[in-house]
């Protein structure tokens, strides 16, 4: 449909017979409604610039009508479009009048000459940007790797964390047995409970056992509760070593049967050389046997032995005088 | 590649007399060349920058027509113009007043020095019109010229 921003198109197609009667019918409709613009179709006339014929006189030549399409003919030596015959009689038609020659400079004047001097500033980005694009996932790595280095050097130099990992540095080292670990790392998780922000952390407080769990467990503690721990477990730092413990409960053990010749073909626990206690009824004669001894003012040395022909073990007073012991006695 | 930077940057500043928006036409220019390179004839290089500058520059202008700035611009910087005497400068006041298509086939072809036909395949016009195109715009700029120095 023709309208005011697209009629030159149409004039143009009209111009060169390319509408069809639909069209043509719309732009007549068109001009009638704007007037105005037929002189602009008019104008749009383009000069049909005759052929000189090789074999043309002068007085041919003179047939070319510089004089009704004189704007046009400077315009198309302006730009070249005569051929040379045509620039030539041209020529010869401005510099016969001055006010010819006049105009056709006033059309020199519309060629435009760029200013060399306007360059474009920024080069090096056209250049850098196609460099940039290319390897962009590389660029992109290499941020990525960048940031995670900064943000853990940021947190683990950071003021807090320092300040927590110089606590639990200074606690006391205590070894544990597992049973012991266990019981005393969930008495402190059931206490300190409300330090932890969910019940995730706690749990991940509570299994601990690699170097990073312990660091990310210290991030998670609050100060003011590392100083209360520190003060329950200052304790623990004065008890036997569990190591220690298996070392004292295992020397008795390994003297029993080293001198036994039960031992000897697998019968230890048969033997009559004195063992650990273990034995509830043994420790309460003990006890009464002690408490005798206290009473008659006379110590009273005591030891177990194990009767083969009842089958059972006994308590037996060495000091005769004062106890009696069972039936062999 | 260097030298059609320039090119395009002086053809596109003349046609929206503003240096930020020149820049931005150029760079997206560039980067659409980049981003085609497989697909562009090493030989016809210049001739599809311009006529990927020129394209983008008029969706710019349609972009700021819509916001009613780019006419005001324009205005201010004839106004501007109208109080120098230098030919250049005047030149440069009636190439604002051409439309933007007689602009550029103007540029174009004083510019850059190109054909007709180079012209049309940029603008994405046929021949003729590209022809008529500039003979009305030369009309157009002899006549505000004249009348420019008549007043001067």
């Amino acid at each position: 449909m023709i309208d005011k921003n697209n009629y030159e198109a149409f004039f143009l197609d009209y111009l060169e017979g390319n509408l069809s009667e639909a069209e043509q019918q719309a732009l007549y409709c068109f001009l009638l409604q704007y007037p105005e613009l037929k002189a602009e179709l008019d104008d749009m006339q383009l000069t049909e610039v005759e052929q000189p014929d090789a074999r043309s006189s002068k007085q041919s030549l003179k047939d070319i009508p510089f004089n009704t399409d004189f704007e046009d003919f400077c315009i198309a030596k302006l730009e070249n479009d005569l051929t040379y015959e045509e620039a030539g009689l041209f020529d010869e038609f401005l510099l016969a009048d001055n006010a010819r020659t006049k105009a056709y400079l006033q059309y020199e004047k519309t060629k435009l000459t760029a200013d060399k001097t306007v360059v474009y500033p920024y080069k090096s980005e056209l250049k850098k940007q196609r460099i940039v694009l290319f390897p962009y996932w590389k660029t992109a790595v290499a941020a990525s790797v960048i940031l995670l280095m900064a943000v853990g050097i940021r947190l683990f130099n950071s003021p807090q964390t320092v300040n927590r990992l110089a606590i639990i540095s200074s606690l006391p080292k205590t070894a544990l047995s597992p049973i012991e670990n266990k019981a005393v790392s969930n008495s402190l998780a059931k206490r300190y409970y409300p330090y932890f922000t969910t019940k995730n952390q706690l749990a991940e407080v509570k299994n601990n056992s690699s170097e990073e769990k312990i660091k990310r467990q210290v991030e998670l503690i609050d100060p003011a509760a590392l100083q209360e721990i520190q003060s329950e477990l200052k304790p623990l730092a004065n008890a036997p070593v569990y190591a220690d413990i298996i070392k004292e409960r295992k020397e008795p053990l390994q003297q029993t049967p080293a001198n036994s010749g039960l031992a000897n073909i697998g019968l230890a626990w048969k033997s009559s050389i004195k063992r650990e206690p273990q034995s509830l009824l043994y420790a309460a004669a003990k006890a009464g046997v002690n408490k005798i001894s206290s009473i008659v003012k006379s110590k009273i040395k005591t030891r177990q032995i194990y009767d083969n022909q009842i089958e059972v073990s006994k308590l037996d007073a060495e000091n005769q005088m004062y106890v009696y012991s069972s039936e062999k006695r | 590649m260097e030298t059609y930077a320039d090119g395009i940057f002086r053809f596109i500043l003349k046609n929206l007399t503003d240096e930020d928006k020149a820049h931005d036409v150029v760079q997206d220019t560039f980067e659409k060349l980049w981003r085609n390179r497989k697909n562009v004839n090493p030989e016809k290089v210049k001739s599809y920058l311009f006529t990927t500058a020129y394209h983008t520059m008029i969706d710019y202008i349609r972009k700021e027509r819509r916001s009613d700035n780019f006419d005001k611009v324009r205005e201010e910087d004839c106004a501007h113009s109208c109080q120098y005497s230098d030919l250049r400068e005047v030149l440069d006041m009636a190439l604002a007043q051409l439309s933007d298509v007689q602009r550029s086939v103007v540029l174009l072809r004083d510019y850059e020095g190109y054909s007709y036909e180079e012209i049309a395949q940029i603008t994405a016009l046929n021949e003729s019109q590209v022809k008529v195109y500039i003979y009305r715009a030369r009309k157009k700029l002899k006549a505000i010229i004249g009348t420019m120095e008549a007043v001067i």
